[in-house]
């Protein structure tokens, strides 16, 4: 749902305001209450059929992003990333830097007299087409984002952001067609892509979840320059199930529900088998008084990048998952 | 049409070296004619008083790559045409001109969470960049399939970026001059060359086959040049006018008229030194039949060779405008 209005709108960490406002208008009708808290979370609340349980679903609002860091007096920017981008996605590519247009260009292979062995930030600029410092109206600090349009192919889908708008995209999803057996919060937080204590850190404190199930764009690396060892996920074969990642051991509780309900539905499922990265589970467990959080994702090739690549099937294998785990009560009953 | 318009119009064609048809096609439609010739290039004559012959050359072929081993499943291992820089690649989107129509890919690039911190930055070589067409009708995809970028041209502020600038900002200059000539008086039949196969970097055979049919009496080759500082060498610089070659393989004769052209008109200007070869289509029409005499105008583009290539619209402008002067001032 709006997966595609959701992936190409710029909403880096701690800039996440267009992307918030968005899913605001897309789901307020559809919740008893939606408000947005200190650190910038949006947080809709719906009422279950029965009380004494509080789910919580969490995606990720924000994406990887660029910040500028500098304006040089040629008029090029200097930039850094805002969370983890290598910087041999963006040679040669478009970025949008607040409403300007910039290209990150890069010295001409005619006169790369050395050979260049590595690709780093300190060595790239933006240029905008200005041609001295005092023609930029850009200023220091300003957000640069991926320029990619959304297209779909067959089963899949290109775009950029797809970590984690698609999880987004999944929970408003959940959020419009669902009716939840018990209390629960639709959670779109802020600040995710920046480290373990953005915007999350805080749900456990303001809200006392007593579970949570956190919705992602995961990495997949289905591809031949890896060993099929070393994938992550495959795309195409269902939701990628959680069982642990950097900073979190799932809940078994947790992790074993999920499979059940996917079994006892046929949905198609995966585990993902590379416990690299890490996700919103790990602030809803380790805050406040601590919930036990499980992770479901939707497999995507080259996240961090310009071009992520899924597969539309597993979008919706991955919403029949959650939404058939929030209208049941099987999450709770398997803490109690 | 603007030149801006044209730059992006142009830019927008796919045409890697070989393959320019469409490009061809597409000026032949802006300029309402042309004759095609053997090698797929156009040639657009514009009658003067049919007493001395002139031809200004551009190149119409872009760099690109092919298909060069089939990895299964819909990826695919590509390599060069041209001096394509693979540091430019990961994180694309491209097509594949497969006899079947395009074929849409994207290059990706590993996650930096799968990726070993020892990898991270490292320039990747074509051996490891991968086509994957997963997402496509990939089994219509065959060894030697020619792939371009898949970008579009964008205004950057007054200036134009996009692919393939080298050489169509060339052959916008080109189809500048033919406006610029109806305003003007001159006794050469003039006949503007889009040429094809100048990317795969020898003998020029786009254009000196050309050359050679055309029998001219001089030439004007027209190409993009680089707008960065080389290290002991006077920077060409975006917006600051065509570059005007002086070196061995140029006319000096020629050099010099276009250099007090350019003074009279008030064209902005730089001087390019050329002390070797140009690395242009220059040295091959100039060796045609007996001997041609050449000039060399370069349009200073910054980036050259990668997706996002810039140029002034002015520069290009003012190239014309000095190719025209150019031609209407030289005595037949």
């Amino acid at each position: 749902m709006y997966l595609k209005e959701l992936s190409e709108l710029p909403g880096g960490s701690g800039d996440e305001g267009k992307v918030r406002d968005f899913i605001k208008e897309k789901i307020k009708d559809y919740v008893d209450k939606v408000w947005v808290d200190r650190l910038g979370n949006l947080v809709a609340f719906k009422k279950g059929k029965k009380e004494g349980f509080k789910l919580g679903l969490v995606a990720h609002m924000d994406e990887v992003s660029f910040m500028i860091t500098a304006i040089n007096d040629d008029g090029s920017l200097s930039f850094a990333p805002v969370g983890g981008i290598d910087p041999r996605v963006v040679v040669g590519k478009t970025l949008k830097v607040g409403d300007t247009l910039g290209v990150v260009g890069y010295k001409p292979i005619h006169i790369q007299r050395e050979k260049i062995e590595k690709i780093s930030y300190k060595d790239l600029r933006i240029d905008i087409g200005a041609r001295k410092k005092d023609e930029v109206k850009v200023k220091v600090g300003t957000y640069a984002y991926f320029t990619t349009t959304y297209e779909e192919m067959g089963d899949y889908a290109i775009g950029k952001a797809f970590d984690d708008r698609v999880g987004c995209s999944v929970e408003l999803k959940v959020a419009v067609e669902s009716t939840p057996v018990y209390d629960t919060y639709f959670i779109f937080s802020s600040q995710e892509e920046i480290g373990p204590m953005g915007g999350a850190s805080i749900l456990m404190e303001g809200l006392g979840l007593d579970a949570a199930l956190i919705l992602e764009g995961t990495t997949a690396g289905d591809i031949p320059e890896l060993e099929s060892y070393k994938w992550a996920t495959h795309l195409g074969n269902g939701p990628a199930i959680t069982f642990f990642h950097s900073g979190y051991v799932i809940d078994e509780r947790i992790f074993k529900t999920i499979i059940s309900v996917a079994k006892d539905l046929s949905i198609p499922y995966q585990m993902k088998m590379r416990t690299a990265g890490g996700t919103d589970a790990r602030n809803i467990a380790s805050r406040g008084k601590g919930a036990p959080a499980g992770v479901i994702s939707v497999p995507c090739r080259y996240i961090h990048s310009p071009v992520s690549v899924m597969n539309l099937k597993d979008y919706d294998n991955t919403f029949k998952l959650v939404k058939a785990l929030v209208e049941s009560e099987s999450l709770r009953k398997a803490l109690d | 049409m603007t030149t801006e318009k044209l730059l992006m119009e142009l830019s927008s064609v796919d045409g890697p070296t070989g393959y320019e048809d469409a490009v061809a096609e597409k000026i032949r439609e802006i300029l309402g004619g042309g004759e095609r010739t053997k090698l797929g290039g156009l040639i657009y004559k514009i009658e003067g008083s049919g007493k001395g012959r002139v031809g200004i050359f551009a190149h119409i072929d872009e760099i690109g790559m092919l298909v060069s081993k089939k990895a299964g499943n819909g990826f695919f291992y590509l390599d060069t045409v041209g001096g394509v820089d693979p540091k430019l690649l990961p994180s694309s989107k491209v097509k594949v001109l497969t006899k079947k129509g395009v074929v849409r890919g994207v290059i990706g690039i590993i996650a930096p969470h799968l990726t070993p911190p020892e990898k991270k930055g490292k320039v990747q070589e074509f051996d490891e960049i991968v086509l994957d067409a997963t997402m496509s009708d990939w089994q219509s995809i065959e060894v030697g399939d020619r792939v371009v970028v898949d970008v579009k041209p964008s205004k950057l502020g007054e200036l134009v970026t996009g692919k393939a600038l080298d050489d169509r900002a060339g052959c916008v200059s080109l189809i500048k001059t033919k406006e610029f000539l109806e305003k003007l008086r001159y006794d050469w039949d003039v006949y503007l060359v889009f040429s094809t196969r100048e990317e795969h970097g020898f003998g020029s055979p786009g254009a000196s086959s050309i050359a050679y049919e055309l029998d001219l009496d001089w030439a004007i080759v027209v190409d993009v040049t680089i707008a960065e500082k080389v290290e002991g060498y006077e920077q060409m610089k975006i917006g600051e006018g065509p570059a005007i070659g002086i070196g061995p393989f140029i006319d000096k004769e020629l050099h010099e008229k276009a250099v007090e052209t350019a003074k009279r008109h008030g064209i902005k200007h730089q001087i390019e030194v050329l002390p070797m070869r140009t690395g242009t289509d220059n040295e091959g029409v100039r060796a045609a039949r007996t001997g041609t005499r050449t000039l060399l105008i370069s349009i200073p583009l910054k980036y050259m060779h990668t997706p996002v290539e810039v140029v002034d619209p002015k520069d290009v402008e003012e190239t014309a405008r000095l190719m025209a002067h150019l031609i209407s001032e030289m005595e037949v």
